[in-house]
């Protein structure tokens, strides 16, 4: 993939996408609406989801080939950003930007699954994660034992999104045993209704569904193997790189929301016999989240291309970003409401919420600090500046 | 704030940290551990345990059944009851309504509601904002009208009144007239919750709890025998004790117990094989709000020696309830941060402390904690408010 200036901005095809998303938005996903989604018993509509797969968003990024609509990732980020702005909890991001495309890096029988995964039928989800940590995510505990052409696997993962949407999650396991491989972790892909697999569900502060996973001597045959190492680390760097790109398109669109709440809020209120928008104050602290909404777009196109170049530098720029503007985005947007910011009714809440997530999603700040500073270029000493 | 107290100061502190050491219910203890946020019932027992012993009213004068001690001490006193995890005093009666009724009641109102704020009998809210009178108090539309009968008949809204579903009276300000300036028709009437017509409905936070609520007036009839002063000064009374209440708002204590909770955190949170304790740039961040927070202590102090000087400070005190609530959003944000995604799992306390997923225990609470106190810059004086005031009031411009 070869990118130039030009596509720091979306091309015509991309706004004419979000459009068709800002009005599939707009027409489900009132506010009322939607929390009788996500209150529910499923936590995701699932007639939405079909909705989404019929409008080819769920295949977009899916070659031809394999059943889907041969799009970009640009695009499927595009629909992510749209989708944020609704606050949509169905498991795109899960299925589509990270399952289905690490099912598209590995040859073998899984890449069947592909189609359904177009059609809607298939969720996925990734179960990787064990405890608190980003980028250490080394010496996973479960296990994966070779037992004569079939695989057993044994442990736990933490805080699954969209776990319970799921029916297949893809399970980073250690190799059991002496060898070079023991040391990383392998792929395979898991039905939820595998005998040994256990989901306890959680529900988070922003109203999504997370999954406990339990695995205990789960049986898979050999066909159930996505990745071996090293061909299986790259597949995880790659899968948290477009994560993080996803994460920065729905912070995005959420922030773009959150500005227009506010901005909207200021124009329309009355205090001491004037608008609030005409206090200075309070204009110079919409700009700062007008330029914070500015920042996020930059961000978000620089996390898209960086997955796509595998540039580890522009992704931890990204990174450090989300996790500073996110939050501050959601809490500003709070003050600027005053006390009718702070009604769970309004949707401003549900916004900030889901902004606080995201941020804390993209792990901690010293961590990302910290990589940024390790994947730092080599010193080009003709590049220097003159001091 | 240590190296500054003297002798007598530590045996008063000692004395206070000996009665809650011996008092305090078990009960409190474990929900303190378990981090379960006290019921209403806990916080009227603990008053009326404190009343008991002496310590109902400690900002009131001894004549009025206080205990008549020094700002510092009471300051000492509120810090000791939450760092021994003890309900804080709620602050509707014993320091916003009491010291009115004090200044400007009756003298039956006196001896009806002080006693009965001292011993919980009566448990206070407060009735000011309304949905188009928040930041802007004097634009308060609830009307009370007073009949022949001695009675005013109020009728109105107001919002974001906490704990109104717990409380049996509100002290409210109605407005009486509507022909001079906006302050001046303003009556500080005293309401039982109780009321025929008065509805309360429910008006949940960010954090998805029942703290704050809307009430509604319906031809609430109210005795003129409960208005407060004379009619038409209710902004006066309610505005002059402000300044004095600030002095303590800055939350100090339990921005202590938010730093103590972050190291707790910090010591058995694991990042990357080493310890969250060790790691040297969030610790910093820590140690930076930690001395924000002394100096702000040291601040409170400075404006308290002011007073007992003789030189009651002016609006400036308020810039202790700006950094304070700055402070406690910012402790709360890196406890949030220590947290990382363990974070994420969530029921509101009001959903019981079952609801709340077993595996998360240690972080109870912290989300909570940081959606609520969000409106602490918000609340008893939006901040951009306070400045505006300091602007004009202090600086003249």
């Amino acid at each position: 993939m070869v990118y130039s200036v030009a596509d720091l901005t979306p091309s015509d095809e991309a706004r004419m996408l979000a459009d068709a998303v800002a009005r599939f938005v707009d027409d489900r996903y009132s506010h009322p609406d939607w929390r009788a989604i996500v209150d529910g018993e499923a936590g995701y509509c699932q007639t939405r989801w079909q909705q989404m797969a019929d409008l080819g968003w769920t295949g977009l990024a899916i070659a031809e080939d394999d059943g889907g609509y041969g799009g970009q990732l640009a695009e499927l980020l595009q629909v992510v950003e749209g989708l944020g702005r609704g606050l949509a909890t169905e498991p795109l991001v899960s299925t589509a930007v990270i399952g289905a495309d690490l099912i598209a890096q590995c040859e073998g029988p899984a890449r069947t699954c592909l189609r359904r995964v177009a059609q809607g039928e298939l969720r996925l989800a990734l179960a990787d994660e064990e405890a608190e940590g980003w980028d250490f995510n080394e010496g996973l505990a479960t296990v994966a034992r070779d037992q004569g052409g079939r695989w057993r696997l044994d442990g736990r993962k933490w805080l699954v999104p969209d776990a319970p949407h799921a029916h297949q999650m893809i399970v980073s396991a250690r190799i059991d045993g002496p060898g070079a491989e023991a040391a990383s972790s392998a792929l395979f892909l898991v039905p939820v209704d595998q005998p040994g697999v256990e989901i306890t569900v959680i529900q988070s502060f922003d109203r999504r569904r997370l999954g406990q996973v339990l695995l205990t001597g789960v049986e898979l045959d050999q066909q159930s193997l996505l990745a071996l190492p090293p061909h299986s680390a790259a597949l995880i760097a790659r899968a948290r790189a477009r994560l993080l790109a996803a994460y920065a398109a729905e912070g995005l669109g959420l922030a773009q929301r959150v500005l227009e709440l506010t901005r909207t809020y200021l124009s329309a209120r009355e205090q001491f016999g004037s608008r609030l928008s005409g206090f200075q104050v309070l204009q110079h602290r919409l700009v700062d989240l007008f330029i914070a909404v500015e920042e996020l777009r930059t961000v978000a196109r620089m996390a898209m291309m960086a997955c796509e170049l595998a540039d580890q530098r522009m992704l931890g720029a990204a990174r450090i970003k989300l996790i500073q503007l996110l939050p501050m985005v959601g809490r500003q947007a709070i003050q600027l409401h005053g006390g009718m910011g702070m009604s769970d009714e309004y949707p401003l809440g549900d916004c900030m919420k889901r902004l606080e997530a995201i941020a804390l999603s993209c792990g901690p700040i010293e961590q990302a600090l910290d990589r940024f500073r390790r994947d730092a270029p080599p010193a080009d000493q003709s590049a220097r500046p003159s001091v | 704030m240590e190296v500054l107290l003297s002798a007598e100061d530590k045996r008063f502190r000692d004395e206070i940290r000996d009665f809650i050491l011996r008092q305090r219910p078990l009960a409190f203890l474990d929900k303190a551990r378990r981090r379960v946020p006290f019921s209403p019932d806990d916080h009227r027992l603990w008053q009326r345990m404190l009343n008991d012993a002496g310590y109902g009213a400690p900002a009131w004068p001894v004549e009025h059944g206080g205990c008549g001690w020094s700002p510092l001490r009471q300051m000492l006193f509120a810090e000791e009851l939450l760092l021994h995890d003890c309900p804080r005093q709620s602050p509707y009666g014993l320091a916003m309504v009491g010291p009115i009724i004090m200044a400007f009641g009756s003298e039956a109102q006196k001896r009806h509601y002080l006693p009965r704020i001292r011993s919980a009998d009566d448990w206070w809210c407060q009735g000011y904002s309304e949905r188009q009178a928040g930041s802007d108090l004097a634009s308060l539309a609830t009307r009370a009208q007073l009949g022949a009968d001695g009675y005013y008949t109020v009728n109105g809204h107001k919002i974001w009144t906490s704990t109104a579903h717990e409380a049996n009276m509100m002290f409210a300000l109605v407005r009486t007239d509507n022909t001079g300036p906006r302050q001046q028709g303003i009556t500080f009437l005293l309401i039982p919750m109780d009321s025929a017509g008065l509805t309360v409905r429910p008006l949940r936070t960010l954090d998805g709890n029942r703290t704050i609520n809307e009430v509604f007036f319906d031809d609430v009839r109210v005795p003129e025998t409960n208005r407060v002063g004379e009619a038409g000064k209710g902004w006066a009374y309610s505005n002059a004790l402000l300044q004095n209440e600030r002095l303590l708002i800055a939350d100090i204590p339990r921005s202590k117990k938010r730093i103590a909770r972050i190291k707790t955190l910090a010591a058995t949170t694991q990042r990357g094989g080493h310890a969250l304790a060790e790691d040297s740039g969030f610790m910093r961040r820590v140690a930076l709000l930690e001395a924000d927070l002394e100096v702000l202590q040291m601040g409170t102090l400075r404006y308290l020696s002011e007073l007992q000087a003789g030189r009651a400070p002016g609006a400036e005190v308020s810039l202790l309830k700006i950094r304070g609530s700055e402070i406690g959003q910012a402790l709360n944000a890196l406890l949030l941060e220590a947290a990382g995604r363990s974070a994420l799992p969530y029921a509101p306390s009001d959903h019981g402390a079952d609801a709340y997923p077993d595996d998360f225990d240690d972080y109870r609470g912290i989300v909570e904690q940081h959606l609520f106190y969000r409106a602490s810059t918000i609340y008893g004086g939006a901040t951009e408010i306070l400045k505006s005031v300091i602007a004009k009031r202090v600086l003249g411009i």
